[in-house]
C-alpha cells in the first residue's frame, strides 16, 4: 500500500477522467478510446492518482524516479506464475498434429497416420491407439494392388520356377524391365530395348560401347592330350585345312573360329560354326605340351549347343573327356572404341593398347571386384586423351581351374558397394577369404571387318573386347559395367552389328545346317499367316509379281534348277532326304556352301574384275567341283533400294548391263493364279535368279542398302559373263515388288 | 602459347602420333606366298584425340572433312591439327590448303611428317605353315592449321 503502483491493473485505468474528458473529444479520439484503450494521458502520469479504490484524483503529476523489482514481482506474483507454467507446458495436451508447423499439417491425419512425416509416424500411431473408444478399431490396411498380391513371397523361388520351360540369363531381370523378350533356342533373351534405339544403339557399337549379354552360348570343355583333342576335332572339321590346328590358336594366345560339320560328313551337313580358346600354356608345361593334359573350350551358338554336345560325347573312346560347362559361366560383349576404354575404368586394367592386340588375342586375368570402385551414378568414360605407356598384363588360369571356379559362383556380399560391410561378408565365407575381391575373367579380343583380299577395307567397326567369367558374379560385373556407360543390346542390335560389318549371321547364312532349317520352317509358317490375315486387295499379289518363294527361300530347287540348266545330273538329291537325321558318311546329299577360303578367293577376285572375262569356268579347274554349291555373297546397292530377306539375287541380262544404272529393269506382270511348289525358281521370272538375300536393310555405315545372301557359283559365274564394269553387278528384287534394283556383290 | 602448341606436336612426332586413315594398299610388303597366306591389316596404334585433332581418311566426304575443320576454326580454336597417313596424306595437305586459302591470309599452316610402323597378320590357309605377323612402315603428316594472332 505503500506504493503508488500498487494497485495499478489495465482494469482500472478507463476509470480515470472519464467524465472530465469525455466531453471534449473528437471522433477520431472517440474511436480510439473506444477500440483501442485510452492514451495514457502524460499529464495525469500518477496512476496511484486514478486508483478507484481511493477514489481520490491527487493533483501529483510527476513519474516515479524508480521501481523495486521485488516488490513488483510479489504484486504480480500470481500472473507471473501462471505465465511461467504456460510457457513451459508448451501447449498441454495436443495432438502431434499440432505440434507439427502449419506448413506440414494435412487433412485427416487423424484418421490416416501414413500422412504424418514418417519420424512422427510412430508417435501419431501410438496417439491414435490410445484415443480409440472401447469397442472402436482401427481401420484396417487396405487390401494390397493386384501387383503386390500377385507378387511371390519368395521372388528368387518364384523366378526359378518360372524357368523350367526357357531358361534366363542372369542379367534376365535386368533386361526384362528394359527389353523385349523373346523365347529362342531354350531361352528367353532380350531381342530390343523398349526405348527407340536404333540410331543409339549404331553410335554405341561405331563410337562409345555397346554391351550384349551372350551367355546363352553354350561353352563345352575338352578334356585331354592336344593330340587326341585334335584328332577328336578333325572329324569334324574339313581334312584338308585343320580347323583347330594352327599354332597360335593352340598355344593359347588367340581365339580361333571353324566350321563344325557332323562327324566325317564334310562337305555336308554342317552343324555351324563355333569359337574355340586354349588353356594357354605355362612356361613348365610348354615342353611337353602334346603329352600333358590340355583343355579347350568350344563356345557354341544354343542352336546347335546340344548338337555338338551329343556328336562330340559319341567319340568318348578317344580319351578325351567332354563336358558343358555354359552354365557356369558368362560372355559379355562390348563392342566400340570405347569397349577398352570401358573396361579399363570398370576393372582397374592398365591400357589395352590397340596395336600390341593380335586380333582375337585372349587374356587371362584377375581383376578387382567392380563394386569397389563403382560410381556414385552412371558415368560416361571419356576417350584417352594422352598417350599411355603399354604395360604387361599378368595372366594366370584360375578360370579354368574347375574347383577354384565353383567357389567364385557367389560374389559375397551382393548388396554392399564400402569395402567395410564386405569384410564381414567375407569372414563367413571362409574358403575364399582373402581372395574374394578379386575374380579370374578371360578376356577375348573381337576383330570387327577384317580388311579381306582388299575388298573391303580395314574399319574399327565391330571391334571390342568379350568378357568370360564366373557365372555368379554375372548381375556385378553387368552393372560395373553399366555404370561406366556401355549401353546394352539385345538380339536386334546383334544382327545390326553383323550386318553393318559383313559378319554371318547364325543361323540366318548356314542354310545348309539342321539349325537353319528349323528357324526357317517357323519364320516362312509366320510369314504366310500373316501374309493370308490380310484382304487380298490389301497384300502383294505374289503370283502377279512373279515371286516363286515369298515366304522362304527354296536353296534345293534353286540348285536343282542350275543344275539342269548347265545339262549336269544335280549333286543334291530331292527335297525331303535333307530332313533327315543321320544322312550316312560318303553319299552326298543335301546343300553345301563353298567355305574354302581359296575358293572363296578366286570367286571375289573373279568378282572384282569382271570385266576381265575370267568368268568361265573352263579356265578354273578349281571351280569346276563347286559348281552346285552356294556361296555367301555380300551386296552392296549400286544407287537406289534396300534388299530385305527373301530378295531375288537375279542375273542381268547383257542390255540390262549396258542401259546402265538409270534404266534398272522391271519384271513383267505374271498371269494371276497359285505357284505351284514345284514350279523352276530359276526361271520363274525373267531375269535368271542366282540365288536369295538372307539379311538385308539400311546399312547406316554405307549409308545405303546392304545385304548378305548366297548364290549358286555357276549363277554366280554365267553372271559374271556379261560385266562391262569391273567391279560385278547382279540385280536384286524383293518379293512384294516388281522392281529390279543394281547391286555391288562381292563374296564374303 | 605457340611455343607450347609446337612441343604437342613434337610430343606427338614422337609417339609416332597418326593414325586410321584411307590407306587402301600396303605401300611396302614384303613379298609372301598367296598360297600359303592370307593377309589380314591390324588397324592403326589407337592414339589420343585432342578436341582439335582431325584425322583425314578416305572413306568420309572429303568436304563433309574440310568443313568439319573449318568449323573447328571458326568456333574459336585457333588451331587444327589434321593428320593423314598413307593414301590421306594428300587429303590432309589439301584440307590445310584449302583452309588457308579460305582464311584470306589470316591462317597459316606449320607441316610435320612421321613414320608409322603397322603390323599386318598372316593367317596360314595351310595348316602345316605358322600364323606370322610382319610390319611395315607407312608416311605420315601432321599439319597445324592456325590462325595468326595479329
Amino acid at each position: 500500500m505503500s506504493s503508488p503502483y500498487k494497485d495499478e491493473t489495465p482494469g482500472s485505468l478507463p476509470g480515470i477522467g472519464q467524465q472530465s474528458v469525455g466531453r471534449g473529444l473528437s471522433r477520431r479520439q472517440k474511436f480510439r478510446r473506444k477500440h483501442v484503450g485510452p492514451p495514457v494521458p502524460s499529464h495525469v502520469p500518477s496512476p496511484a492518482a486514478a486508483t478507484p479504490g481511493t477514489g481520490a484524483t491527487p493533483g501529483v503529476t510527476m513519474a516515479p524516479r524508480g521501481l523495486t523489482v521485488m516488490q513488483f514481482m510479489e504484486a504480480r506474483a500470481v500472473e507471473l506464475n501462471s505465465l511461467l507454467h504456460s510457457a513451459q507446458q508448451m501447449h498441454g495436451p495436443r495432438h502431434t498434429l499440432q505440434s507439427l508447423p502449419r506448413h506440414m499439417r494435412r487433412r485427416a491425419v487423424s484418421h490416416n497416420p501414413k500422412r504424418l512425416p514418417r519420424r512422427l509416424r510412430e508417435v501419431g500411431t501410438r496417439k491414435m491407439l490410445q484415443n480409440l473408444q472401447p469397442g472402436q478399431q482401427l481401420e484396417k490396411s487396405r487390401r494390397p494392388r493386384k501387383f503386390y498380391r500377385r507378387r511371390a513371397a519368395n521372388r528368387q523361388e518364384s523366378f526359378s520356377q518360372r524357368q523350367n520351360h526357357v531358361s534366363w540369363l542372369h542379367t534376365h531381370v535386368w533386361h526384362a524391365k528394359r527389353f523385349h523378350m523373346v523365347n529362342s533356342w531354350g531361352y528367353r533373351l532380350p531381342d530390343h530395348p523398349c526405348d527407340k534405339s536404333v540410331r543409339a544403339a549404331y553410335r554405341a557399337m561405331c563410337h562409345h560401347c555397346l554391351i550384349q549379354d551372350i551367355s546363352y552360348y553354350g561353352c563345352i570343355e575338352l578334356t585331354g592330350s592336344q593330340g587326341n583333342i585334335l584328332r577328336l576335332l578333325q572329324h569334324f572339321t574339313p581334312q584338308d585345312t585343320g580347323g583347330f590346328g594352327s599354332l597360335s590358336s593352340s598355344e593359347g594366345r588367340v581365339e580361333g573360329t571353324a566350321t563344325l560339320y557332323r562327324r566325317d560328313c564334310f562337305p555336308r551337313c554342317a552343324l555351324g560354326p563355333v569359337t574355340y580358346v586354349f588353356r594357354a600354356l605355362t612356361e613348365n608345361s610348354q615342353d611337353h605340351s602334346t603329352a600333358s593334359s590340355r583343355q579347350l573350350w568350344l563356345w557354341t551358338h544354343p542352336a546347335i549347343t546340344q548338337d555338338v554336345l551329343q556328336e562330340l560325347q559319341q567319340m568318348s573312346h578317344t580319351g578325351v573327356c567332354v563336358q558343358s560347362i555354359g552354365h557356369e559361366l558368362v560372355r559379355f560383349r562390348l563392342t566400340g572404341q570405347l569397349a577398352a576404354a570401358t573396361l579399363e575404368a570398370a576393372l582397374h586394367l592398365p591400357p589395352l593398347q590397340n596395336e600390341t592386340v593380335q586380333p582375337g588375342q585372349v587374356l587371362s586375368l584377375t581383376v578387382v571386384d567392380p563394386r569397389l570402385n563403382m560410381p556414385s551414378k552412371r558415368t560416361k568414360v571419356t576417350p584417352l586423351t594422352t598417350a599411355a605407356d603399354p604395360v604387361e598384363l599378368k595372366c594366370d588360369a584360375v578360370l579354368w581351374d574347375a574347383d577354384k571356379r565353383k567357389m567364385l559362383q557367389t560374389p559375397p556380399g551382393q548388396n554392399n558397394r564400402s569395402g567395410e560391410e564386405d569384410t564381414d561378408v567375407a569372414g563367413d565365407d571362409g574358403s575364399v577369404a582373402g581372395d574374394n575381391r578379386r575374380v579370374p575373367i578371360l578376356l577375348v579380343h573381337q576383330q570387327g571387318r577384317t580388311a579381306q583380299w582388299g575388298v573391303t577395307p580395314a574399319s574399327a567397326l565391330g571391334t571390342g573386347w568379350d568378357v568370360i567369367l564366373p557365372a555368379g558374379w554375372a548381375m556385378v560385373f553387368w552393372l560395373g559395367l553399366q555404370y561406366r556407360g556401355a549401353r546394352a543390346g539385345g538380339l536386334r542390335e546383334m544382327r545390326r552389328l553383323q550386318l553393318e560389318t559383313g559378319q554371318l549371321v547364325f543361323p540366318d547364312d548356314f542354310p545348309d545346317t539342321e539349325a537353319y532349317r528349323t528357324l526357317h520352317q517357323d519364320q516362312a509358317a509366320r510369314r504366310g499367316e500373316q501374309h493370308d490375315r490380310y484382304p487380298p486387295g490389301k497384300r502383294p499379289n505374289f503370283a502377279k509379281l512373279g515371286t516363286a518363294a515369298p515366304f522362304h527361300c527354296p536353296w534345293d530347287r534353286l540348285v536343282e534348277g542350275w543344275a539342269q540348266l548347265a545339262g549336269t545330273p544335280s549333286t543334291g538329291k530331292p527335297r525331303g532326304t535333307r530332313l533327315a537325321g543321320t544322312p550316312s558318311p560318303g553319299q552326298p546329299r543335301g546343300l553345301c556352301v563353298a567355305r574354302d577360303s581359296r575358293i572363296r578367293q578366286q570367286l571375289s577376285q573373279l568378282c572384282r574384275h569382271a570385266d576381265q572375262q575370267l568368268g568361265r569356268h573352263a579356265d578354273r579347274p578349281e571351280l569346276v567341283p563347286v559348281l552346285s554349291h552356294l556361296v555367301v555373297v555380300r551386296l552392296r546397292m549400286v544407287s537406289r533400294g534396300t534388299p530385305v530377306a527373301m530378295a531375288m539375287i537375279c542375273a542381268p541380262s547383257e542390255e540390262d548391263v549396258a542401259g546402265g544404272v538409270a534404266s534398272s529393269p522391271v519384271e513383267p506382270a505374271h498371269p494371276e493364279g497359285m505357284i505351284s511348289d514345284d514350279c523352276d525358281v530359276v526361271r520363274h521370272c525373267s531375269r535368271l535368279t542366282l540365288g536369295y538375300v538372307t539379311a538385308g536393310a539400311n546399312s547406316l555405315a554405307a549409308g545405303q542398302g546392304s545385304g548378305v545372301g548366297l548364290c549358286v557359283v555357276q549363277g554366280l559365274l554365267s553372271a559374271l559373263q556379261v560385266q562391262q564394269q569391273g567391279q560385278a553387278v547382279v540385280l536384286v528384287r524383293n518379293p512384294n515388288s516388281a522392281q529390279y534394283r543394281f547391286a555391288h556383290v562381292t563374296v564374303l | 602459347m605457340p611455343e607450347a602448341t609446337s612441343k604437342r606436336v613434337g610430343d606427338s612426332l614422337s609417339n609416332k602420333k597418326d593414325k586410321k586413315s584411307g590407306e587402301k594398299l600396303a605401300d611396302t610388303v614384303p613379298p609372301m606366298d598367296e598360297e600359303e597366306y592370307q593377309l589380314r591389316k591390324r588397324l592403326p596404334r589407337k592414339l589420343p584425340k585432342r578436341k582439335n585433332d582431325i584425322y583425314v581418311n578416305m572413306q568420309s566426304n572429303f568436304k563433309g572433312q574440310l568443313e568439319r575443320a573449318q568449323r573447328m576454326l571458326d568456333a574459336g580454336s585457333n588451331e587444327v591439327f589434321i593428320h593423314g597417313l598413307g593414301h590421306a596424306i594428300n587429303r590432309a595437305i589439301n584440307i590445310a590448303l584449302q583452309l588457308k586459302t579460305r582464311g584470306l591470309g589470316t591462317i597459316e599452316v606449320s607441316t610435320n611428317t612421321s613414320t608409322v610402323e603397322l603390323i599386318d597378320d598372316l593367317y596360314p590357309e595351310k595348316s602345316d605353315v605358322s600364323e606370322e605377323v610382319q610390319s611395315r612402315n607407312n608416311s605420315a603428316v601432321h599439319i597445324r592449321v592456325f590462325r595468326l594472332s595479329s
